[in-house]
């Protein structure tokens, strides 16, 4: 399965080398697009000076991973998000031929480096709060900020897949979803609970997000020493379970659209 | 002139097709809207630093939410990206009209079908929503709505001017992506679009009022909110829009004209 996926990889990235410069031009966009959400968090510090009592680091370790582990799925889980292309052109009954996994066929079919770009920022913003803020470089809030950025990738995974397994239902791409996926990144910049409490509450019982978001970093910037909210971000991966079975009842219903 | 509007109508029927579209855009705006009214509104609470008060801040948001796909640039007309790749634009070429009139005339088009079908459902409930000092506000008075409907229509022309100096940008390019992004990404920050320019530090304000981003959806929103109110600016306003609507228009024009007479038409 590994195996045919890697081969799936060196196939996708030899032919976005085929593009050098127009790749290393969308890189550069995507850099920039990230740079400038980051900007706008910098100008409204410099305004306000601090949001409910979070202060600058506190939203740069929250807006560093989310757009870090955003951007990971992205690149990767991209043949999810154009699923209604797939089932619209008959690709998907190309897949289902062939004896092997959907799931890794179905990510085989895109894989978008240059969203790369977009970890780069997320990368460097968190390198500049680890250097500047020495007093987060503790083996356990090390620990917990990758596990924040495991749990943050395995989310937005998920999401993309339910949104593809939706497709299949609708056989339309539903734009509504993007409230989850963009949306979810977006919100996700600062701390959960600045917003309404219905917010926190949203992303705690239906959709995961807190636990790779907001528990855990209370636990990084020291204003909680519970331990679970150390290990909280492993709750993420019990979502894999709705989405997965979603996928396999839509796989099971399908009926051929496209030709 | 007839040739335009010909264009404009075609564009305009054929956009206000798409309703579920249009919805599912709303239901979107809507959320996008809350969000950021939530966050701007905690900002907000804390710091004394801008004297944009909440609901100033939530009518600007909600305006912009409700115009959203006239200041989109993705939201353009996409036959006409298409006649540059595909070639097509030599049938555009042998027409005896005006190049820039009908890439203009379709952008238009289209940013009125796609506007009207979200905006109308967006603002009815927007206004009746019962959500106090977070919804959207009356205008401040009749003669700023009036003023709001001008400076909206001026800020809808230049956003298209913009597209065109892009469009002609985009004339001698294959891989359009990159540049497009970059004409895309100036134009939100600098408009904007991601966080009020109400909200940017003081210096950079003062810069961005020397270029045509700041007269783009911003100063209409705020004159709706009563934000800008002082009549002797509005008025300063509506000259400034007028003289970088001229400025890009006519850039936009050299620009395509100069690539109109070196292009190679690559096939279809």
């Amino acid at each position: 399965m590994i195996e045919l996926y890697l081969k799936y990889f060196k196939i996708q990235l030899a032919s976005m080398l085929e593009y050098r410069k127009s790749f290393i031009i969308s890189v550069i966009s995507q850099v920039f697009s990230s740079g400038f959400s980051f900007l706008s968090i910098v100008f409204l510090f410099d305004k306000f000076g601090s949001i409910h009592e979070y202060t600058f680091r506190d939203v740069l370790i929250c807006f560093a991973i989310s757009f870090f582990g955003f951007s990971i799925s992205e690149c990767f889980f991209r043949g999810f998000d154009h699923f209604a292309k797939i089932l619209a052109n008959g690709e998907f009954d190309r897949i289902l031929t062939r004896p092997r996994n959907l799931i890794i066929q179905v990510l085989g079919t895109k894989i978008e480096f240059q969203k790369i770009g977009k970890a780069i920022t997320g990368f460097i913003a968190l390198l500049m709060v680890l250097i500047f803020h020495r007093e987060l470089l503790y083996l356990d809030k090390m620990i917990t900020i990758f596990l924040m950025i495991i749990g943050t990738i395995v989310i937005y995974a998920n999401l993309f897949i339910l949104k593809a397994s939706i497709t299949f239902f609708t056989t339309q791409s539903l734009e509504i979803m993007n409230i989850f996926t963009d949306g979810g990144r977006d919100l996700a910049q600062y701390p959960l609970d600045i917003y309404k409490k219905w917010v926190l509450d949203f992303f705690t019982y239906i959709l995961p997000m807190a636990f790779v978001n907001y528990y855990p970093l209370l636990y990084v910037i020291g204003k909680s020493n519970n331990l679970l909210y150390m290990i909280s971000p492993f709750i993420s991966f019990l979502f894999i379970i709705p989405c997965f079975l979603i996928w396999k009842i839509g796989v099971k219903r399908y009926k051929s659209i496209g030709s | 002139m007839s040739v335009y509007l010909g264009y404009l109508k075609i564009r305009f029927l054929d956009n206000i097709q798409y309703k579920m579209a249009a919805f599912a855009g709303v239901l979107t705006q809507f959320a996008w809207g809350g969000m950021y009214i939530m966050l701007f509104a905690t900002f907000l609470q804390n710091g004394t630093n801008s004297d944009m008060t909440i609901s100033q801040m939530s009518t600007y948001i909600w305006l912009q939410q409700a115009f959203f796909m006239m200041f989109n640039l993705w939201s353009i007309d996409k036959d006409v990206l298409e006649t540059i790749t595909s070639g097509n634009i030599a049938m555009e070429l042998i027409r005896p009209v005006n190049l820039y009139h009908i890439w203009h005339a379709r952008s238009f088009g289209t940013k009125i079908g796609t506007t009207i079908i979200r905006c109308i459902p967006m603002i009815l409930i927007c206004s009746i929503m019962p959500i106090g000092e977070y919804g959207l506000s009356m205008p401040a008075s009749c003669l700023h709505f009036i003023f709001f409907i001008i400076t909206l229509i001026l800020s809808m022309l230049l956003v298209i001017s913009y597209i065109m100096i892009m469009y002609g940008v985009l004339m001698s390019t294959f891989s359009s992506n990159g540049i497009r992004t970059a004409f895309q990404l100036i134009a939100e920050f600098f408009s904007g679009m991601v966080i009020p320019i109400a909200f940017m530090p003081d210096f950079l304000i003062k810069i961005i009022k020397f270029t045509p981003f700041y007269y783009m959806q911003n100063v209409s929103f705020n004159v709706y909110s009563g934000y800008i109110s002082d009549l002797e600016e509005i008025i300063k306003i509506v000259v400034l829009q007028i003289f970088w609507l001229m400025i890009l228009t006519l850039i936009g024009k050299k620009i395509i004209r100069k690539q109109e007479k070196k292009i190679v038409v690559q096939g279809g």
